[in-house]
């Protein structure tokens, strides 16, 4: 029996044989051990706090001639969204390759980034100095990948950018987290490389609204557990408690307050439950120091046959459009959606670009000749990239029948406006007035000359606040026209089915300041990529 | 009545804690030449390799004490393993990641864990008041057990508990096989009435051979002993003590495997054993609240099982009889009218754990399905009976129960979707844990037993998808296996089907 005392017991054990195998197992099991902790560590830490070098990234061919291919921007600036970047956010979340190659492919296709202040002068009508393709690229909510993989990605390539921080969500000191910590946005700020804006303090959630759930920001919410609609005045409370915080913190974390807002949800009070938060928010935010403001940067919460625009003067500085970049879309769908930005020249015979029906069918005819089947309705507009198409002259010779025939004119589609201008022929009268999300407006109504006999020519010239109707010999006008931008459209509404053959169909640009669209230089086609844009 | 206090010695912390020279009560050696799987007392040259070839070790055996430096050294490696692990929990509820459910689990399961590290460390022994002993009857029902009921018989009675106190009651559950002859011709080697034999002549079932035993026998404290387990010499000297308060109703003996070294199955049950003992069950007595006190080596007070003798004998449960875990039951059904219970991990019992899979999975299939019986009654009245330990009872129900769908649901791909084809953080965390099981039973123990105790917890994880199996079988009520020498009939392992990992 072994005795108690301790030198006897220890020269026991220290003169035991040794297991050979039990060690191996034990050593193994340790090691195991210290590696599983040196992972365990790696891998729960959520987020790390150092920045990542940047991958290097090839973009396949396709992508370099696409990116090749992408012309000027007209004197817009589009404005590109991005969340979080790298693995584990949804859709939101592009990778950090991805991102890279992005990147890679805007530097490669020529772009310069600008900053806030560039594109608030350019919607204000200031006329700033842009650079040639200029494009503004924004990261909402603030995550801490924005400066752990973004941040070197746009340094390596020279880029610059805004982010717009959720300030309720930004971490003390040098926590690392999904979010940024408050020294990761004074390190970003004190690069030069990064503005910052607000995305509000604590009011980027949806919140239960009559019927469904709405942004918080842009609604008047039912109040938890009471089940009662919060009040006008307690929103503005709420809202205005919120963005008072929020500034407080920026000054905090950057010194000065910031002057840009991102809206959540892109909810700038469209939808809203009360119709005069729209207005009271942009006053509200104005009365907190933001000079402009951003609506929706995510495409998927875009209505189907909308068109997304880039930032461009007259549009409300305080809604300005962006396109959200995410996850689902590859490589090349993203070019397009840049691409979609950059606007086509107004062509001579608009015939023979791409058409798209709403209502009926609209085919070509030859040169300058449309046919439109009315059954009994029909209505077209042209597919090209239109934004910038302010003040052209759209014409038709429209042959005698029962139909009325409608001349569109600034026809847009987007998260913002929603709307055209038109004239309606009939037999004895003109009439010209104002769609906006599918409420008319009459403008005008004009008795004509009867034109029974032949087929007559009418012509819809639109210039700067003025709008112009000519039906044959006889002009009428000028009517108010305060729809931004847009492209032609064409309708007609017949008894019943009915094909109709326009000639004349023409499009021209009418020379004036506000038109962006005649200073453009065709985009280099698709099937010769132009070498050399590339540094 | 006898006044006898506990030997200072084995007032010892099963966690950390100094050790104590070993000397004051010498290594237990429980030997019974008619039982070839004990072992006799070890040849001297067997001790160079220690714990090897012992099958008995005492918790005071100085084969397997850990001395200080090496307490020290693996105390340091749980530290840095909880540390991991409180890292990972405080990740994420610093950063409020609990926007999904397997976070939810993964916290809460986190900190179960850690609690019973916690609790287990603020663990003590109940104390000697040095109250007069009380009057023992040990009840070992037995079905067709044949010699070794006499094994038993002959362990109860050298114990070292005054004789005059003690009283043993043979219940025979109308084995068909010579166990009744067997256990008359033992207790016929002793002085008339040391030991009562009863037989119930059909066989009934074992809560029915128990609450015989109960009934037979007048004594205020009631030590239940399975008919294949064998308690220490000072088992239950030591396991009375805790009486001395009186709110406990039932107090858990520490039970050790006998034929660890069997193969590698047993070394991982022992260990596991040893393990879920000496944390969970610990951890379960520093509130009170021990929810399973083993059929294999417990003691009952009188008082308490009496008030729920008749409710415990015909428990139904959807509808259908209680078979199975009576133990659990018995321990639960005290709980539930305010007794309190606890752990005491001085008084040692052995017994035989299965040699083969087959025989393990159909034991561990009958604890699984009684686990899922009284995890939920447990919960039913916990939360106003012991209020402290109700938080931790429902974790370790619900995250228990979740297990196997987080395990199956980490290995489908369906969790990481985007993520890598392994379960890296879930894998990792297995082996932290593992790993500090493994440590807490070398931080104890010091027989090699501690890799057996890691890959034991792994094997216990890898097989808890059986709790499914266990759900659909859970109005099945046999025993799956009743033979002669099995598995232990009662369970041993605290909270054995549960297996928690994040």
């Amino acid at each position: 029996m072994p005795s108690s005392s301790w030198g006897r017991r220890r020269t026991g054990h220290r003169r035991g044989v040794v297991d050979w195998r039990q060690l191996a197992a034990g050593a193994a099991l340790f090691g195991g051990l210290a590696v599983a902790l040196g992972l365990w560590g790696y891998v729960t830490v959520p987020h790390l706090a150092r920045q990542e070098p940047v991958a290097r990234v090839s973009l396949p061919p396709e992508v370099r001639q696409m990116a090749g291919s992408l012309g000027d921007t007209g004197g817009s600036i589009p404005v590109l969204t991005y969340h979080a970047i790298g693995l584990g956010h949804g859709v939101y979340n592009v990778s950090g390759s991805a991102f890279t190659a992005q990147m890679k492919a805007l530097h490669l296709a020529g772009f310069h980034t600008v900053s806030l202040r560039t594109v608030q002068a350019l919607a204000m009508g200031r006329h700033p100095r842009l650079p040639s393709k200029p494009i503004l690229i924004t990261f909402d909510d603030g995550y801490s990948s924005t400066y752990r993989i973004a941040d070197p990605v746009l340094a390596h390539y020279h880029f610059r950018a805004a982010v717009f921080l959720i300030t309720g969500a930004i971490r003390p000191g040098v926590v690392p987290s999904v979010m940024l910590n408050e020294a990761q946005v004074r390190r970003l700020y004190a690069s030069g490389r990064w503005e910052v804006g607000g995305h509000t303090h604590a009011q980027h959630f949806e919140a239960a609204v009559p019927g469904g759930l709405g942004a918080a920001l842009a609604n008047r919410t039912l109040r938890p557990g009471l089940g009662r609609l919060e009040t006008f005045a307690q929103w503005r409370r709420r809202v205005e408690r919120d963005l008072t915080r929020s500034q407080h913190r920026l000054e905090e974390l950057t010194g000065s307050r910031a002057y840009a807002f991102a809206f959540p949800y892109g909810a700038y009070g469209q939808a809203s439950d009360d119709p005069r938060i729209a207005g009271a928010l942009q006053r509200i935010l104005r009365r907190h120091g933001y000079r402009v403001a951003f609506g929706a940067g995510d495409s998927s919460h875009l209505p189907k046959g909308m068109t997304q625009v880039p930032v461009q003067p007259g549009q409300n500085v305080m809604r300005l459009p962006r396109v959200g970049i995410d996850s689902r879309e590859g490589m090349m769908a993203m070019l397009r959606r840049v691409r979609a930005l950059l606007p086509d020249p107004i062509p001579s015979d608009p015939v023979a670009t791409a058409w798209m029906a709403r209502e009926g069918t609209c085919r070509p005819a030859g040169p300058q000749a449309m046919w439109v089947t009315a059954a009994p309705f029909a209505r077209c507009e042209t597919e090209l990239a239109t934004w910038g198409w302010r003040d052209y002259a759209w014409q038709a010779k429209v042959p005698p029948s029962g139909c009325t025939v409608v001349l569109g004119v600034r026809d847009e589609h987007t998260a913002y406006v929603d709307g055209r201008l038109e004239a309606a022929l009939g037999r004895s009268r003109v009439v010209v007035r104002r769609i906006e999300k599918d409420r008319v407006e009459p403008l005008a109504s004009r008795r004509i000359p009867a034109h029974d006999d032949g087929p007559v020519t009418m012509r819809v010239s639109v210039t700067g606040r003025r709008l112009f109707v000519k039906v044959g010999e006889h002009g009428y006008g000028p009517f108010p026209a305060s729809v931004v931008a847009g492209g032609p459209t064409v309708s007609a509404a017949c008894p019943k089915a009915e094909t109709l053959l326009l000639r004349h169909v023409q499009l021209r640009p009418l020379r004036s300041g506000w038109n962006t669209a005649h200073r453009l230089r065709r985009p280099p086609s698709l099937s010769a990529p132009q070498e050399g844009v590339s540094p | 009545m006898v006044h006898r206090s506990v030997p200072e010695a084995v007032r010892r912390r099963p966690l950390g804690g100094k050790h104590h020279a070993a000397a004051t009560n010498g290594p237990h050696l429980h030997s019974r030449a008619a039982d070839p799987r004990v072992d006799t007392v070890q040849p001297p040259e067997r001790e160079t390799r220690p714990g090897r070839f012992s099958v008995v070790h005492s918790r005071l055996d100085p084969r397997i004490i850990v001395s200080v430096r090496g307490r020290l050294a693996v105390g340091a490696v749980i530290v840095v393993i909880l540390g991991a692990i409180v890292y990972h929990v405080g990740m994420h509820l610093l950063h409020l990641h609990l926007g999904n459910l397997t976070a939810i689990y993964t916290v809460m399961v986190s900190l179960y864990v850690l609690s019973r590290f916690v609790l287990a460390a603020w663990y003590r022994p109940p104390g000697d008041t040095g109250m007069p002993l009380p009057a023992v009857a040990i009840i070992v029902p037995a079905f067709n057990e044949g010699e070794a009921v006499v094994r038993t018989i002959d362990a109860c009675l050298s114990l070292t508990y005054p004789r005059e106190l003690l009283e043993v009651v043979v219940v025979d559950d109308g084995s068909s096989d010579d166990t009744w002859e067997q256990m008359n011709r033992a207790a016929a080697q002793y002085e008339p009435g040391a030991v009562r034999c009863l037989t119930l002549g059909t066989n009934q079932g074992k809560r029915e051979a128990m609450s015989a035993g109960i009934r037979a026998t007048t004594a205020e404290v009631l030590v239940f002993v399975d008919s294949d387990s064998m308690p220490g010499k000072d088992a239950v000297e030591l396991i009375v003590q805790g009486f001395s308060d009186p709110a406990v109703g039932a107090i858990a003996g520490i039970t050790y495997a006998r034929n660890a070294y069997t193969n590698h199955l047993t070394q991982m049950q022992a260990a596991r054993y040893f393990v879920s003992y000496q944390l969970l069950k610990a951890a379960e007595s520093a509130v009170g609240a021990v929810g399973c006190c083993s059929g294999c080596f417990s003691a009952y007070r009188r008082e308490a099982v009496l008030a729920v003798l008749e409710r415990w004998e015909h428990q139904t449960w959807l509808g259908m009889e209680c078979t199975y875990g009576d133990d659990r039951s018995l321990t639960n059904m005290l709980l539930r009218i305010g007794w309190r219970t606890i752990y005491d991990h001085r008084a040692e019992a052995w017994t035989d754990v299965p040699e083969t899979y087959r025989k393990f999975f159909k034991q561990q299939l009958r604890w699984k399905k009684s686990w899922l019986r009284e995890g939920p009654l447990l919960l039913s009245h916990l939360w106003r009976t012991r209020l402290r330990a109700f938080p931790f009872a429902m974790i370790a129900s619900g995250a228990g129960a979740l297990s196997p769908v987080v395990l199956l649901w980490n290995f489908s791909g369906l969790a990481h979707p985007h993520g890598p084809a392994l379960p890296i953080v879930y894998l990792l965390g297995l082996y932290l844990i593992a790993m500090g099981y493994a440590m807490v039973y070398r931080l104890l123990r010091r027989d090699g037993l501690w890799l057996a105790a890691f890959t034991g917890t792994i094997f216990y994880i890898v097989f808890s998808p059986q709790l499914l199996w266990a759900l659909l079988r859970i109005r099945d009520g046999s025993w799956g296996t009743r033979a002669p020498a099995t598995a232990p009939l009662s369970e041993t392992g605290a909270d054995n089907a549960v297996v928690l990992v994040g």
